[in-house]
């Protein structure tokens, strides 16, 4: 498919398609649902949220389910376009803890842009200077992400109760 | 003696090691004596990891980068400049530490996650510059030909002699942790991991003890990946990538975080795991998983913690230790010696000794501090009183050095100590307590109290590893622990556990704590909370003996009664202002201190004593 001068191949178009969907489905379940609303009281507060009646093992299971899910439909879609092996995982996931971590923990835009950011650098930054150098970009930038905004690009500064 | 081999599990310890080394010398062959060596190898390196993950508690994932740098250091010095072993060796142990010390300062200040995060980072830069730099790394495929370990007159080159040579180190290593991480400086690492805010309210300097403990594991792993590239000959990215890191992450989580012991168990147990399931070919991973994650579930706390609670379970507690038969039988007289163990002032000052000055801090749009000024002077007892949520609790987290105030200033017998860290303000004579209980439970009381003069009487890791034999600092720090005790009257129980006791005891083993750092000023955030009136009348009189011996304290209080016979002036707070000050009888007559306890609509003439407010 042609758009502009870019030609794009109806493969990432759907890739992105469906990841756009599913990022705005676990958005509008997290937030906007009263489930979403037991599962961040669990993660703030588990004992408290036991008290209410929240079933906090099997939230703590239900979510963990939900991730791998969400792990495993990114991998059958990453799955057309590079090559599959055993532990072709493991970069990946360090990239997704890199992402969560910069955007801030339980901040859905921030993974996103956690993610995005480190794209642009794998892909962008790399065609001007060499992977190594934009990977040691990438991480020095975050190193300043971290200097400036500690608790990532949108996650909340939590003070301990002393 | 015999009382020091059958404590813990020392005597399955012995014997086991005892079985492995019989097994070495007369029954192994070269293919087993190359696997026992590759247990000490990383034996050495989950030791590095021990004193980074497990004793300062931060979960660095850099441990197998300083790994791989110190075997890629010993193979391109080797390989390439044919450095003998004894020039390799000490800078392959020099390379790591001198990058951790680069990286330390600005990754040592983020929390958790986003430490983990930047030692994870470095791992991957290093692991991309080893594969990208093949002129000197040799790339994907490494280094080969690294020579065998060369000392002068002696090439240790048939398999058992490396053997010796390399449990030899880990023999010296274990030897250098145990020193390191005995007497009060562990106890200062225990704290610390536990509870921060404890730690460096007590003088300890979190950021110095982190940032020790990260060096010395990057040393550690940089020996030991010297020590594999000798061994294999070979040096690969595969030794700077994530899958060593699980390992050394299994090896101690499954050995035990914090024990020497552990370290050798876990590392020789994956290990064995990984030779004895080979056998399954293929499906190896799946049992060696299967049964990581099953020692993981059964034993929480390592397998070293799970071995004692079995012992327990078996043959019950032990004896206690000889130390505490020792300290029990302190002369009464030096029992009653006043814990002021800092200099007394020379004269009685005229200035205020604690002072506080128009001090404002705002939570985004809630000004807990708007403008406070107070002052207490030598040996006076005053008591903060408010509301709740009236900044009683944040204005001592201001003038301890736990939060910064956003403007004023907070003076310490004439220093300026607004902008001082927590631990220094500590240091110059400030203690305080917290609302929340700060202790450990797994310690004694005696310890958790002892723990007080490791940030006072100073000495670092170097005095901790000079010291063999009796350890004279802990024996003087339990002395005075002792004395604080007495004074709070809990030294009954100073042996006993602190997680086992009742709520009003850990209250007052807290007190005793910030009593043992000798201080000057006492500040004490509702130290009567949950305890009941016999309790809080008791601890009254207590810190009145303490106003006597000449420290100022300052009681945070909501209690009335508590503060009724104690304090000999009140100050009392709402919303960030101070509203009244002076005897305890005028600031409970006063009617905005009233109004701002009981609402605009009460009629009373004053705040009575006997319903205090909740």
């Amino acid at each position: 498919m042609h758009l502009g001068g870019i030609e794009i191949s109806i493969q990432a178009l759907g890739t992105l398609a469906v990841a756009a969907a599913l990022i705005a489905l676990q958005y509008v379940i997290f937030m906007r649902t009263q489930i979403g609303r037991q599962l961040r009281a669990t993660a703030q507060d588990r004992q408290m949220a036991q008290a209410v009646g929240i079933p906090a093992s099997a939230v703590i299971a239900a979510t963990f389910g939900a991730g791998t899910a969400l792990a495993g439909i990114a991998g059958a879609l990453l799955a057309n376009q590079f090559f599959v092996y055993p532990t072709g995982g493991i970069p990946l996931s360090v990239y997704a803890y890199i992402a969560v971590v910069v955007g801030g923990w339980g901040s859905i835009p921030g993974a996103v842009i956690g993610a995005m950011m480190i794209s642009i650098f794998q892909v962008v930054v790399s065609a001007y200077v060499s992977y190594a150098v934009a990977t040691g970009l990438l991480y020095v930038s975050l190193l300043l992400i971290f200097f400036f905004r500690p608790q990532g690009i949108f996650g909340e500064l939590v003070q301990r109760r002393v | 003696m015999a009382s020091w081999l059958l404590a813990g599990i020392r005597l399955p310890l012995i014997l086991g090691a005892a079985a492995l080394i019989v097994y070495a010398v007369f029954f192994a062959n070269p293919y087993d004596l190359r696997v026992l060596t590759l247990c000490g190898i990383y034996a050495l390196l989950v030791l590095g990891f021990q004193f980074v993950f497990g004793h300062a508690g931060a979960v660095s994932l850099a441990q197998a980068t300083f790994f791989g740098i110190g075997g890629y250091i010993t193979g391109i010095l080797a390989t390439r400049f044919g450095f003998p072993f004894l020039m390799t060796f000490p800078l392959s142990i020099a390379g790591p530490s001198l990058l951790a010390v680069i990286i330390a300062a600005p990754v040592l200040k983020l929390e958790e996650h986003y430490f983990s995060l930047a030692t994870l980072g470095i791992g991957l830069v290093v692991l991309l510059l080893a594969i990208q730099w093949s002129e000197v790394t040799g790339g994907t495929n490494g280094l080969a030909g690294i020579p065998a370990i060369e000392l002068p007159g002696f090439v240790v080159a048939d398999r058992r002699s490396v053997l010796w040579f390399v449990w030899g180190i880990v023999a010296v290593a274990c030897l250098l942790a145990y020193q390191m991480t005995r007497g009060l400086h562990g106890q200062a690492y225990h704290l610390m991991r536990e509870n921060r805010e404890a730690a460096a309210s007590l003088g300890l300097n979190i950021a110095e003890l982190r940032f020790g403990a990260f060096v010395l594991s990057a040393a550690y792993g940089g020996a030991a990946g010297a020590l594999m590239a000798h061994v294999i000959h070979v040096v690969s990215p595969e030794n700077l990538d994530l899958t060593l890191m699980v390992t050394c992450l299994t090896m101690t989580v499954i050995g035990g975080r914090t024990r020497i012991a552990g370290a050798i168990l876990g590392a020789t147990l994956i290990v064995y795991l990984r030779e004895w399931f080979r056998v399954l070919e293929n499906y190896y991973m799946i049992a060696y998983g299967t049964v990581a994650l099953a020692v993981l579930i059964a034993a929480p706390y390592g397998l070293v913690g799970a071995l004692e609670r079995l012992r327990v379970f078996l043959f019950g507690r032990g004896p206690a230790a000889p130390t505490v038969v020792a300290t029990a039988a302190l002369p009464a007289a030096a029992r009653k010696k006043p814990v002021v163990a800092q200099e007394p002032l020379q004269e009685p000052l005229l200035e205020p000794l604690l002072a506080v000055d128009e001090v404002a801090l705002a939570f985004g749009g809630v000004k807990a501090l708007d403008g406070v000024s107070l002052s207490c002077k030598q040996g006076e007892i005053v008591g903060l009183i408010g509301p709740n949520g009236s900044g009683k609790t944040t204005l001592l987290n201001v003038m301890s050095g736990l939060y910064s105030c956003q403007s004023g200033r907070v003076t310490f017998l004439a220093h300026d100590i607004t902008r001082a860290p927590a631990y220094a303000i500590a240091r110059l004579g400030v203690a305080r307590t917290f609302q929340h209980i700060h202790l450990v439970d797994d310690l004694s009381v005696l310890d958790n109290i002892a723990v007080a003069r490791a940030g006072i009487d100073g000495g670092g890791l170097m005095q901790a590893i000079g010291t063999f034999g009796r350890d004279r600092r802990l024996e003087g720090a339990r002395r005075i622990a002792l004395a604080a005790a007495d004074r709070l009257g809990i030294a009954g129980v100073a042996m006993e556990p602190c997680g086992s006791l009742p709520y009003g005891t850990r209250r007052r083993v807290e007190v005793a704590r910030a009593l043992a750092t000798g201080p000057r000023v006492l500040l004490l955030d509702e130290p009567a909370a949950g305890l009941n009136e016999q309790e809080q009348v008791d601890l009254a009189d207590r810190i009145r003996t303490f106003g006597a011996d000449g420290v100022t304290v300052l009681v945070v209080e909501h209690n009335l009664v508590f503060l009724a016979a104690l304090a000999e002036r009140l100050i009392c707070l709402d919303r960030g202002k101070v509203i009244a000050s002076g005897l305890p009888e005028a600031v409970r007559r006063e009617p905005a201190v009233i109004e701002a306890y009981l609402g605009l609509d009460a009629d009373v003439p004053e705040l009575a004593l006997t319903a205090g407010p909740s």
